[in-house]
């Protein structure tokens, strides 16, 4: 039986024994994985050498020949000359004929996939063969030499830039030691990346041979194209585990065993070679020769790895509410007392850094697929002052920044938290810079809150209920706005009686209209001043842009009435919903996410209590629906109630409803029953 | 029952063939350089067949005519050989260690009857792991200080990954000290290092006592995971002629209520004359320097500071009768051999 010996130099705990077969006949292939120690892969050849019929090493730098100069390292030539009478093979033949073939053939059949991409190689030199068809298909090189070999912070992009880079440290690579400690790891998560480095992991595609592969972090690879010489069992199981789109693997399934490697291809083109006269050492175009007669092609290997498992993360952004949360550091707390007149100081120097990370949240399970999400939570500096005065552009750049970050931290959308969303155009341009979805969280705002009203009247229990139906009188001010228009639509298929009101009459008619439409059964009335149908309705949406000014007369409202403030800044001021304990102003409803939520930092609420933008870009992960959900100031009605039907799936839900001044308990919702019963007995007899 | 064996020459497997070749039908004996001296100390057994061959060559045995006859008759592969040299260089370890039993797996590969292996382990496979070490787990991201534990863990891990058919009894031996009856011991090794040390200061024992305090890289809570030689042959002979349902199983040949090091250095000092009250020292990276310099190897301080506990259950379950072995019950013997051992 023939036999082949195959030492990975640059692996560990990687051993086997086995028998294949190529061409009918049996082979016996052992492999020893020596993990960079040049002593025992000397002993092992010098064991195995004569007997057995070829060896062969992987993991050795091969020769690298650039304008006809050829730069060997010393040591790899050592371990090729070790043996002296079985001969050496590192694959090195194969790979220079059949790879920049093999994806050219890919290439032709495949263009979109990666023609005009941004192509990062580790290392060039390494792969010298394959980058120059690669600038062929007139893909973008970003060249990771100086970075991998040197840990130096710049790439390459040309071929003659590499080859002086390559000129100028063969000296000094030369001297080194083949070793894992003096390659660079690539390892995103504990780095600073500067600019260039970010340019090589903003790359599409990223070539690297197996080995590698085996050296670096993989983290940086997910969802990114991959191609690839040659691919191991194990490194197969690595590529999945960081979600790994689509890999190209040039290897041509000869035997069918997933341990040949290029070097046992070579080895087995070598040692049954005498039926095509091939003799040692193997020559191209003896390759060739092979390569015809097997009828050799490429193939992509898509790696079918399940969706829930790597895209469960999303992001989150989210600011300091004021500046004083600057001095609850504990390295600026010596400060607190002094705090307020330096707090304008610490605003402007605050927004003056970048966004970062701040925390995560995990534990979030969807209730009907039992899908886990985690978020991560960015922030950025600035106030909810300093957002609305700064440049929006700034803001859009921060944004955009941390987007790029979420994305490569594995998030697949992100959210823009309170006051992030209304800077500028609300999103739209962070959405078109970002390399994920961005969603406001605007829909399930808007839904929250109708969920709120629709609860608070319920638990008020003043209007009948007939059929799913409330026999009662809803009025929504500033109908004609967004929100307004689509909580009027919504409303209208469960009340019995709408009422819109808007300034302007002929928008009024039109969505009147429109509301008629997807709601026959109920009846409208529309109106330019809230105050001739307030005595009559049970609630009361308000949603106007009125910036504070007092919209409508709180005293004339009916007792029991729900008034659901929109609004921001409020249109019910607090000092008026005072004068009337019998009427119930709610500002807004919080949503409880499903599982067992947990998070690290503190995004004021509690439990699994969050924010409803927050929820709802958990909603979309969970959902795994990865689009830009909701952007700018406007919602839709479709939106609105598919995130609606989709709260309910997952099982996010209102938690509490909020009024002017945090949550609002049973008791008060007792004792506004009771005050309104009071008075509702004189109430139209005046 | 048909065997071939390998490490059946060393410490523990001449201990073991004397008790196993009476119940074998053929106890191929694999062996480096059989010499006459080997021979005839084989004789007695008619079973034992001396095969000359090397586990790290690819086809072991050098004969090939007693290859084939091997490989068509063996039912059961004792893998007791390894390069034991916590001191020795990586290429050797890897050599012997990982190596030697992929050959010895190749051929298990080839023999059509052949229905179990067992596979001599270490506890040293846990590294540097704290708390319980189970005895069916590995891979726990331990780190290892020497080439012999690192090479037997990647070993250990290609035999529990091999498909095989039959049974896989691994045995993880603990620190094999000397015979429980009468204390003897044939070599110099982990604690007898340490006795060999006394031996040489305890003629100066007067002057010594006066010094009242012993300081002592050690931890007062790790222990000494130590087996009697002959102990651990019962259990393996009881393994082999009793084995398992096929699958892997796994055992830590670990005797009962392991002595503390706090004890078993109180002890050895008593037994050579010294009375000294022991200081702990915390750990510090210096005495991996300092310990050759006094004769004791430096991977004893694995066990000096060692946090691993080496649960027994499944050997406690599958081999109650040939473990009933307390530190009280050999501790005597084992402390008179080892000073009479340097006299």
């Amino acid at each position: 039986m023939k036999h082949i010996l195959s030492i990975a130099y640059s692996l560990d705990n990687t051993n086997f024994d086995e028998i294949l077969n190529f061409r009918g006949e049996e082979v016996r292939l052992t492999q020893f994985s020596t993990n960079f120690n040049f002593n025992l892969t000397k002993n092992i050849i010098h064991k195995y050498d004569g007997q057995c019929d070829v060896i062969v090493v992987t993991g050795i730098p091969p020769k690298i020949s650039i304008k006809g100069n050829v730069f060997t390292h010393p040591q790899a030539e050592k371990i090729r000359a070790l043996a002296r009478q079985t001969p050496t093979v590192d694959g090195q033949v194969v790979k220079d004929v059949y790879i920049p073939w093999a994806i050219r053939q890919f290439y032709l059949k495949n263009k979109p996939l990666m023609g005009n991409k941004k192509v990062a190689f580790y290392s060039g030199a390494l792969q010298k063969s394959l980058m120059d068809v690669m600038i062929e298909f007139g893909c973008k090189l970003v060249l990771a030499d100086p970075y991998f070999f040197a840990g130096l912070p710049f790439n390459l992009h040309t071929p003659k830039q590499l080859e002086n880079f390559v000129k100028f440290l063969t000296p000094v690579l030369k001297r080194m030691k083949i070793k894992r400690s003096n390659l660079s790891k690539f390892d995103i998560s504990n780095m600073d990346l500067t600019n260039n480095l970010k340019e090589f992991f903003d790359a599409d595609i990223f070539v690297g041979n197996e080995s590698t592969f085996n050296l670096v972090s993989l983290d940086h690879l997910r969802g990114k194209t991959v191609i690839v010489d040659f691919l191991s069992p194990g490194l197969e199981r690595r590529f999945k585990q960081v979600g790994v789109g689509d890999v190209i693997v040039c290897m041509p399934q000869v035997v069918d065993n997933p341990n040949i490697s290029f070097g046992v291809l070579e080895a087995l083109f070598l040692s049954f070679g005498s039926e095509l006269g091939v003799e040692a050492p193997l020559n191209a175009d003896d390759v060739l020769k092979w390569i015809d007669l097997l009828k050799l092609s490429s193939e992509l290997k898509e790696l079918n790895h399940s969706n829930e498992d790597s895209e469960n993360k999303f992001a989150f952004i989210i600011h300091p509410l004021s500046a004083s949360m600057v001095f609850k550091h504990p390295l600026l707390k010596f400060l607190k007392p002094y705090s307020k007149p330096l707090e304008r100081a610490a605003e402007e120097i605050m927004s003056l850094s970048p966004g970062f990370y701040y925390g995560r949240i995990k534990g979030i399970v969807s209730e009907k697929t039992g899908k886990e999400v985690e978020g991560l939570i960015y922030t950025v500096t600035e106030t909810p002052k300093k957002l609305m005065e700064s440049d929006p552009n700034t803001i859009y750049n921060k944004l955009t920044t941390l987007c790029h970050n979420a994305d490569r931290r594995g998030a697949a959308i992100i959210g823009l938290g309170a006051y992030t969303k209304i800077v500028g155009d609300a999103g739209i341009t962070v959405a078109n810079q970002s390399p994920i979805p961005v969603t406001t969280g605007n829909s399930l705002s808007a839904c929250s809150t109708l969920w709120a009203a629709k609860f608070a009247v319920d638990k008020l229990s003043f209007v009948k209920k007939e059929n799913e139906i409330y026999k009662g009188k809803v009025m929504v001010v500033g109908a004609t706005g967004s929100i307004g228009a689509v909580s009027a639509k919504i409303l209208a298929q469960t009340w019995s009686d709408l009422v819109l009101v808007a300034p302007r009459a002929y928008k009024l008619l039109e969505l009147k209209e429109e509301i008629e439409l997807i709601a026959p059964d109920c009846n409208i009335q529309v109106g330019t001043s809230p105050d001739t149908y307030s005595g009559e309705c049970d609630l009361i949406i308000t949603t106007t842009s009125a910036r504070g000014k007092k919209i409508m007369d709180i005293m004339d409202v009916k007792p029991g009435c729900v008034i659901c403030d929109v609004s921001r800044p409020f249109d019910i001021r607090e000092e008026d919903a005072l004068q009337r304990p019998d009427v119930m102003v709610i500002a807004s409803g919080e949503v409880q996410l499903p599982g067992k939520v947990d998070s690290n930092v503190d995004i004021g609420l509690e439990g699994n209590i969050v924010y409803a933008c927050l929820a709802e870009t958990a909603l979309l992960a969970m959902a795994s629906k990865f689009e830009s959900f909701t952007l700018s100031r406007n919602i839709s009605y479709e939106k609105v109630l598919e995130i609606d039907k989709l709260a309910r799936e997952h099982g996010v839900r209102l938690a509490s409803i909020m009024g002017h001044n945090g949550f609002i308990t049973d008791e008060e919702f007792n004792l506004c029953r009771n005050h309104a019963e009071e008075t509702l007995k004189d109430w139209g007899k005046e | 029952m048909k065997i071939l064996m390998t490490g059946g020459t060393g410490f523990l497997g001449k201990e073991l063939v004397e008790r196993l070749a009476p119940h074998c039908d053929k106890l191929y004996l694999l062996c480096r350089r059989p010499s006459r001296r080997l021979e005839t100390e084989y004789s007695k057994f008619p079973s034992v067949v001396l095969v000359k061959g090397d586990i790290s060559s690819p086809d072991i045995v050098e004969d090939a005519s007693l290859s084939k006859e091997i490989r068509e008759n063996i039912d059961t592969i004792f893998h007791g050989a390894a390069y034991y040299d916590i001191e020795g260089p990586y290429s050797s370890c890897f050599m012997y260690n990982v190596v030697g039993t992929q050959n010895i797996l190749y051929l298990a590969n080839q023999c059509e009857k052949l229905k179990h292996i067992h596979y001599v382990s270490t506890i040293a496979v846990a590294g540097n792991y704290s708390g319980i070490f189970n005895e069916d787990q590995l891979a726990e991201g331990q780190k290892f200080n020497n080439h012999y534990a690192k090479t037997k863990y990647d070993a250990e891990f290609m035999i529990r990954n091999y498909e095989f058919r039959g049974s896989i009894q691994i045995y993880r031996l603990g620190i094999l000290i000397g015979d429980s009856k009468s204390g003897k011991m044939s070599k110099v090794d982990g604690p007898y290092y340490f006795f060999k040390l006394l031996s040489r200061i305890h003629k100066e024992k007067a002057k010594i006592n006066l010094l009242k305090y012993l300081p002592l890289p050690y931890d007062e809570s790790s222990t000494m995971p130590l087996m009697p030689v002959d102990i651990a042959a019962e259990v393996l002979k009881d393994g082999m002629l009793n084995p398992k349902e096929d699958g892997v199983h796994c055992y830590h040949v670990v005797a009962e209520d392991p002595p503390s090091v706090r004890s078993f250095v109180e002890d050895s000092l008593e037994a050579f004359g010294l009375k000294l009250a022991l200081i702990p020292l915390p750990k510090s990276p210096v005495y991996k320097f300092i310990l050759p310099k006094i004769g004791l190897p430096s991977e004893l301080l694995l066990y000096m500071y060692g946090k691993c506990i080496y649960d027994t259950s499944k050997l406690k379950r599958d081999f109650s009768s040939t473990t009933s072995s307390s530190y009280g019950t050999y501790s005597k013997q084992f402390y008179s051999y080892a000073r009479r051992m340097f006299e």
